[in-house]
């Protein structure tokens, strides 16, 4: 039980009340696109297996190929695992290339499409080049600053989402902070 | 409902929000993909609820899925707080979502779970609007099949939607469509914008809040992302119209109660044999009341 009169932990990634905070701060982050948002506080876990923890269960099949979450949190999760071509979430590593080609849905069924989950070094960080996000949910233009983010990723991008409404969407993760890039967002810039 | 009313000690191990962990976390899944693809709808399980299908689950679900101990949530049906539905949908909120407050004001809600209206107060950005919708399909006059309307929303195809309208236009000199009107969200699929009156449309245009909506018997959840274009389908010709409650003379109706000129206005049979017209949002009557009632104490 959640309920916030119990003694429960709440700050463990696996409790029902931090998973709905999380799922707050993604829902924002999707309408928001290109716009920081920060991950609630949470005691046994960081970026990538925070965001499977929230989405993730027996219902879907997960591709984890870098092997960025332990096993101990695979079995916890209780997905199913896939190839990358299958599976309807994927977890990668942002500094490296994607060497893979996720599922763009269906005409009749886009929401089929992967949900990737990108780990990058930093959201915070300007250093690196700054992208423009342009599109449904932002007001003008957004600019999203991340550092460890290979950019090759953005050409990939362009390609998943060639045909709209088939495509990819990503999420982008550090530690603490979330950046979503659903399939409709224009990004320019970045040019290195 | 009985106010006294408490769940049976036995039943009152239900988890926060009524639903079940994996029930939530399916309906969340397919509320990101709803709004990656803005106006798609996007198929989920729609669990059983303990009230009809038709009475509001498809937005309850989505409350649900998605309220927690910090939020605020205000409920209507047709603009009104108080109506049978609102009341008794709020109150099972109350009942399985200990922590979280009500409220019947738009600007103090985080969560607006609505039947059939937009609040006339603009919203934030901090705000979510939930959506209850009775027939999420605006392609199901013209085509029977739903497996053929996947493949024309898909191809954007509304051709036979435009001949509807304009088959309207041949015969009564007027698109015939008082509520649900077909609205095309980010320039590629067509919404049932759920019975909302035309005046509401285009409220939904690069609006700043978040609007997601809920069919629980139809088993869809659709979205209008903020900031994103939903315009009403109409021919280039012929512009859009909403309802303007003038007069026989060309004066727009004040409402009977507040005064206010810029409201959707619900007509009312009077006992006389009259009619009157008054506030359909009764948070935003209300206020343009105390605020006339202001005016007149500070002269």
């Amino acid at each position: 039980m959640n309920r916030p009169d119990t003694t429960e932990q709440h700050d463990s990634v696996w409790s029902p009340l931090y998973q709905q905070r999380g799922f707050r701060a993604l829902m924002t982050a999707f309408s928001f696109p290109g716009r920081r948002q920060q991950l609630p506080g949470c005691s046994d876990a960081a970026g990538p297996i925070c965001i499977a923890a929230i989405l993730c269960d027996k219902e879907v099949t997960l591709a984890d190929p870098e092997q960025l979450i332990p096993s101990a949190d695979i079995l916890r999760l209780g997905i199913g695992e896939a190839d990358t071509g299958q599976a309807s979430f994927i977890i990668a590593d942002g500094s490296q290339p994607p060497a893979f080609e996720p599922t763009i849905g269906t005409l009749s069924e886009p929401e089929r499409g992967a949900t990737v989950i990108v780990r990058v070094a930093s959201l915070a960080d300007s250093s690196d080049f700054p992208l423009i996000c342009r599109g449904p949910g932002i007001d003008g233009q957004q600019t999203l600053a991340v550092r460890g983010l290979n950019s090759d990723w953005l050409q990939a991008r362009t390609h998943w989402n060639r045909n709209f409404p088939m495509g990819v969407d990503l999420i982008l993760v550090d530690d603490t902070q979330v950046v979503a890039i659903p399939r409709t967002t224009h990004i320019s810039g970045g040019a290195n | 409902m009985n106010p006294n009313y408490k769940l049976p000690a036995a039943q009152d191990s239900y988890s926060f929000g009524f639903l079940d962990e994996f029930a939530k976390r399916e309906i969340r899944r397919v509320i990101l993909k709803a709004i990656s693809i803005p106006g798609y709808q996007t198929p989920y399980a729609s669990r059983e609820m303990p009230m009809g299908r038709g009475f509001g689950t498809g937005g309850l679900q989505l409350t649900l899925a998605m309220i927690g101990p910090d939020d605020t949530l205000k409920v209507i049906d047709q603009g009104s707080d108080d109506s049978v539905n609102a009341v008794n949908l709020r109150k099972f909120a109350e009942l399985t979502c200990p922590g979280v407050s009500t409220t019947e004001s738009t600007a103090d809600a985080s969560l607006i779970q609505t039947r059939h209206r937009v609040p006339e107060t603009a919203l934030r950005e901090d705000q979510v609007l939930n959506l209850q919708v009775p027939y999420p399909d605006p392609l199901v006059i013209v085509e029977p099949s739903e497996a053929r309307r996947k493949v024309m929303h898909g191809e954007g195809d509304y051709a036979r939607l435009l001949t509807k309208l304009y088959e309207d236009l041949v015969q009564f000199d007027e698109i015939t469509i008082s509520h649900r009107y077909p609205t095309r969200v980010n320039g590629h699929y067509v919404i049932d914008p759920s019975p909302i009156p035309r005046y509401d449309v285009p409220r939904l245009h690069q609006a700043k809040a978040l609007m997601l909506f809920g069919a629980g018997r139809e088993k869809k959840i659709y979205a209008v992302p903020p900031y994103t274009d939903a315009e009403p389908l109409v021919f280039d010709d012929i512009p859009f119209r909403t309802e303007n409650f003038h007069t026989a003379d060309g004066k727009r109706r004040p409402c009977a109660r507040c005064g206010a000129t810029d409201s959707f206005l619900d007509e009312l049979n009077l006992e006389t044999g009259g009619k009157a017209w008054q506030c359909s949002d009764t948070d935003y009557c209300n206020r343009q009341l105390a605020a006339a009632n202001d005016r007149e104490v500070t002269p």
